[in-house]
């Protein structure tokens, strides 16, 4: 398995994150999974679940605000991976871009179906991440990988000034246009664009202060 | 493209351009080799979004539903590659004729029946059976790989914690000597604490001493001063002194020259009671005169001593007088005394030098007596 080690300043600017050593499997390991899911193995494919499952239904109930349609996406983007895997092409980004990326569409298309975009807030209201499920079939270490990650971007996204957080919101979450977020914000097309591509510039330099490996 | 593809490339890897957008700018981005490298750094911010959102762990039931989902619906790539496997042949023509003429003797078609359905609920029980085997076995196998994967997890854990263990136990080491040497840096420090506290406590008697010594000083100083004013006021009494004896000195040459003469001066009417004697050779151009009866002058006014030849006074010097109206001068003259025919005393400004006398005589003499 092709391992490599965490350096210890990650945690250095994310405070919630402790966890000064640890390893996980890189995205190689992704790739090697995914040709074992092409050849038929539903094991392989499990451990995939396992790995993404949590990001995945966060992600959709993020966009979706329903936790029994961000369980359908979840379940779908799963079963996508599992009908689509030789679709994947390494060249063009990583297995973990190309999954929630499957995950978004599968949102858009849930919103263009029902005609309705979620009411757009920073954080849902009481839902379950507030009271997560607790499925003893996940692994363990894989939860903690995500929930560290998700420490990291958090904290990342917070540098970021109000007016560019939204962009970047509107944007990934609610899938706005340029000319929506215009005028969402009430915005001239160029702060947009300003605003876009400093975010992007700001979060990376943040990630990559903090270690953040996809 | 009207605006600059560069603005674009934040929502491009966002993915929310439109589909023309999009694709005019995966034209450009595929000609463009710097702006590819750009991208992948987009990306990797973008794929990290995803992770924005609290991760939410889905329940059991939506994987044993996905799982359950792809046992029932075999992927065509995998029923592709079972089609490569060998089919087994249909049941030969013969088989169905025997069974058809089977059925045609009487009873046989109710035991057959009854046959078939103990078969078939033996099947069943026994395919159950094989289920339930199969099922354990994997369950195994998964409890098997999960034991092993968690051994593996432990063992990187307790090296880890071994490690950090050591990290820590090098760090205490380190702190307990730095410890050490605060207190030792602490002793020091209250012991130096110790000893100004009892300077502190002395400082009151030793301020007094202080301010003692300062006022004696002072005094000293003051002391100091009036006898360098003393010591002062003695020199110029002694310089005078010494003027004085010089004169007398020089008086008194002239008094006891063997050649001298004596001549008197008078008081006029303005001054009676003074009178006085030049001592002089009349040869020289020097004498001594001595006067007596002369009060004390106002500021800014002298006795001078004058030189008569002819009707012309020349003036000759300025008397010092005395708190006793004592004065002397040691005379000299442009010319020997002898060729003078008389002298006087007036009182004058003494600002006036070399010139005529303003005022009358206060006393005269004549040589010719």
């Amino acid at each position: 398995m092709d391992e490599e080690e965490r350096p210890a300043q990650m945690t250095a600017t994310s405070p919630t994150v402790t966890t000064a050593w640890a390893t996980r499997p890189g995205d190689g390991d992704d790739v090697q999974l995914l040709g074992q899911v092409i050849a038929g193995d539903s094991a392989a494919l499990a451990l995939l679940y396992d790995r993404y499952a949590a990001a995945v239904m966060g992600l959709a109930f993020k966009m979706l605000g329903d936790q029994a349609l961000a369980e359908e996406v979840t379940q779908e983007t799963f079963w996508r991976v599992w009908r689509s895997a030789e679709t994947f092409q390494s060249r063009q980004g990583k297995f973990s871009s190309w999954l929630f990326g499957i995950t978004r569409n599968l949102c858009i298309d849930s919103w263009r179906r029902r005609q309705v975009r979620p009411q757009l807030v920073t954080a849902p209201a009481a839902g379950p991440e507030e009271k997560p499920l607790a499925d003893p079939g996940l692994d363990v270490a894989e939860s903690t990988w995500t929930a560290i990650k998700h420490e990291q971007v958090r904290a990342a996204l917070e540098l970021l000034p109000p007016a560019q957080r939204r962009v970047i919101e509107l944007a990934y979450f609610w899938g706005m246009t340029r000319q929506e977020i215009a005028d969402e914000t009430k915005a001239p097309l160029g702060t947009v664009h300003t605003r876009a591509r400093l975010a992007l510039q700001k979060l990376r330099e943040a990630l990559e202060d903090q270690g953040f490996e996809d | 493209m009207k605006e600059n593809f560069k603005e674009l490339l934040p929502f491009y890897v966002l993915g929310v351009l439109t589909e023309a957008e999009e694709a005019e700018l995966a034209a450009t981005i595929a000609t463009n080799a710097p702006v590819q490298t750009e991208l992948e750094a987009l990306h990797y911010v973008v794929a990290a979004l995803a992770y924005y959102p609290s991760p939410i762990t889905p329940p059991p039931q939506l994987k044993q539903a996905l799982f359950a989902r792809i046992s029932s619906e075999p992927l065509d790539r995998v029923a592709a590659l079972s089609s490569t496997q060998p089919v087994r042949p249909a049941p030969a023509q013969r088989w169905r004729n025997f069974w058809q003429q089977l059925f045609r003797q009487p009873l046989v078609p109710v035991l057959a029946g009854l046959s078939l359905i103990i078969i078939l609920l033996a099947g069943l029980w026994i395919s159950f059976l094989q289920r339930q085997t199969m099922q354990l076995q994997g369950a195994l196998v998964a409890v098997q790989d999960e034991l092993a994967s968690l051994r593996a997890e432990n063992e990187a854990l307790q090296g880890g914690l071994a490690s950090q263990y050591e990290q820590l136990a090098d760090q205490v080491a380190v702190q307990a000597q730095e410890n050490e040497r605060l207190k030792a840096e602490l002793d020091n420090q209250s012991q130096q604490l110790a000893a100004l506290s009892d300077e502190l406590v002395e400082f009151p008697a030793a301020k007094q001493v202080l301010i003692n010594l300062a006022q004696n000083q002072a005094v000293q100083e003051n002391n100091l001063a009036a006898l360098s004013t003393e010591i002062a006021a003695l020199r110029n009494q002694n310089v005078v002194l010494a003027r004085e004896i010089l004169a007398q000195r020089t008086v008194m040459a002239h008094a006891t020259s063997p050649d001298v003469r004596v001549m008197a001066l008078s008081g006029t009417d303005a001054l009676p009671e003074a009178h006085g004697q030049l001592f002089a050779n009349p040869f020289d151009e020097t004498a001594a005169l001595v006067v007596y009866g002369l009060p004390p002058l106002q500021p800014g006014l002298v006795y001078k001593f004058w030189l008569v030849a002819g009707d012309q006074p020349q003036e000759a010097g300025v008397i010092q007088v005395d708190a006793d109206g004592l004065g002397m001068l040691v005379v000299t003259s442009a010319a020997a005394i002898g060729t003078y025919n008389g002298m006087g005393v007036s009182i004058e400004p003494a600002s006036n030098t070399n010139q005529p006398p303003e005022n009358d005589m206060i006393m005269v003499g004549n040589f010719s007596s």
